[in-house]
């Protein structure tokens, strides 16, 4: 009798040992939450990215404050040779700040999801020579050899020196180009400054010339109307961005949000 | 119709053929300007205009600005200093209009940058800079 009550005294000490213990080290300092595994995360969304967006070579740069290690500050995922539409950019960078990842979904379905984000940034970066491989593709793909168009970047115009087949032109344009069309080529030089609106392309033409004439302002316009929005950039799934200014630098056209 | 409307009538259609000519001569000359000014020696973009300081000091800045964020789309961080932008981004680095001293360009590579004005006061603004994009004008 007395040994059980012993055993039950022991027993009852024993709890209070474990609650008093309980009580010093709260339970969370026990398992302390580990830390952000930052290189994990970078090589779980450069794998799953680059199964979706074919390009050369991906760079993800994950950034944590240094106040709370555990929250993601910055996320910048970097595209080389990244295939935007037909046109392959030379960069794209898209940053989010701030990013609630879905990281059930990354890891087990290696699907790449931001739940949430205070603010994004894109830049897209597109040289002369792949505008002019775009070019050169779609002239071939047209089945339209004679097409000859080139360009060059003289801040803040893109210039574009053109010699194309008249079969080759919508005959809405054509219309409007009528009185300059001599042969069968329309030959020519354009200076044009460039707007995005909601990833909708725009030309504000400056200067027109077309087979030895200088285009006057009110039939640029016409065509201008014709024309534009004249080319839209596509948004790369699963990124999610609104290219809203074009920049023309020197060796790049630089399109962001 | 009277005689002396009738009279008035023919005076005024002597004077009819000069007029046509005179309109045919404006037109022709019209074509000849749009002729001469289409030669490849015109195959060049239409110069661009200095605009009044404080526009321009704005327009300036927001060049540059825009060649930070090429800068940065690029490398994943801001430049240390703008020379770096030469000449891949910008062919050079503008001056402030009307002190000619250069701009002033902070930045922590990672995540911030700032050009300021050295004196807004000169455009009328009590501040003006451009951090991470972003213009403040006031």
């Amino acid at each position: 009798m007395e040994k059980s009550h012993k055993i039950k005294t022991i027993r009852l000490l024993f709890y209070f040992f474990l609650i008093f213990i309980g009580l010093i080290f709260p339970f969370p300092s026990f398992a302390e939450t580990p830390q952000l595994n930052t290189k994990y995360l970078e090589n779980e969304i450069m794998k799953t990215l680059g199964k979706n967006i074919k390009c050369k070579k991906i760079i993800v740069q994950i950034m944590t404050s240094k106040e709370k290690p555990n929250e993601i500050k910055t996320l910048a995922v970097k595209f080389e040779s990244v295939m935007v539409g037909d046109m392959a950019a030379d960069y794209m960078t898209v940053l989010y700040e701030k990013p609630v990842i879905d990281v059930n979904q990354l890891t087990k379905a290696k699907k790449f999801k931001i739940l949430s984000s205070s603010s994004n940034k894109v830049g897209i970066l597109i040289s002369v020579k792949a505008i002019d491989n775009y070019i050169a593709a779609k002239a071939k793909q047209l089945l339209k050899k004679q097409v000859r168009v080139s360009v060059r970047f003289s801040p803040p115009y893109a210039e574009c020196f053109f010699d194309i087949p008249v079969s080759a032109i919508p005959p809405k344009t054509l219309k409007i180009l009528a009185k300059y069309v001599k042969g069968k080529n329309l030959e020519g030089y354009a200076a044009i400054q460039m707007s995005a609106k909601n990833n909708a392309l725009s030309a504000l033409s400056s200067k027109a010339i077309v087979n030895h004439f200088l285009i006057p302002g009110a039939v640029r316009q016409e065509l201008l109307n014709t024309l534009n929005p004249f080319d839209r950039v596509p948004v790369l799934f699963p990124l999610r961005y609104s290219i809203n200014h074009v920049n023309v630098q020197n060796n790049y056209l630089f399109l962001s949000n | 119709m009277s005689m002396t409307s009738l009279n008035m009538f023919r005076g005024k259609l002597k004077f009819l053929p000069g007029i046509i000519l005179l309109v045919i001569i404006v037109i022709a000359a019209y074509v000849f300007y749009l002729y001469q000014q289409g030669g490849t020696e015109h195959y060049n973009p239409p110069v661009q205009e200095k605009d009044v300081p404080r526009k321009q000091i704005v327009s300036d800045m927001t060049v540059l600005s825009g060649a930070v964020e090429a800068y940065w789309a690029k490398n994943l961080k801001y430049p240390d200093k703008l020379e770096q932008l030469i000449p891949e981004f910008i062919e050079k680095i503008p001056s402030d209009a009307g002190t000619e001293k250069t701009f002033i360009y902070e930045s922590n590579e990672s995540d911030r940058y700032r050009i300021t004005v050295s004196e807004p006061s000169r455009y009328g603004f009590k501040e003006l800079f451009i951090e991470n994009g972003k213009i403040t004008q006031n």
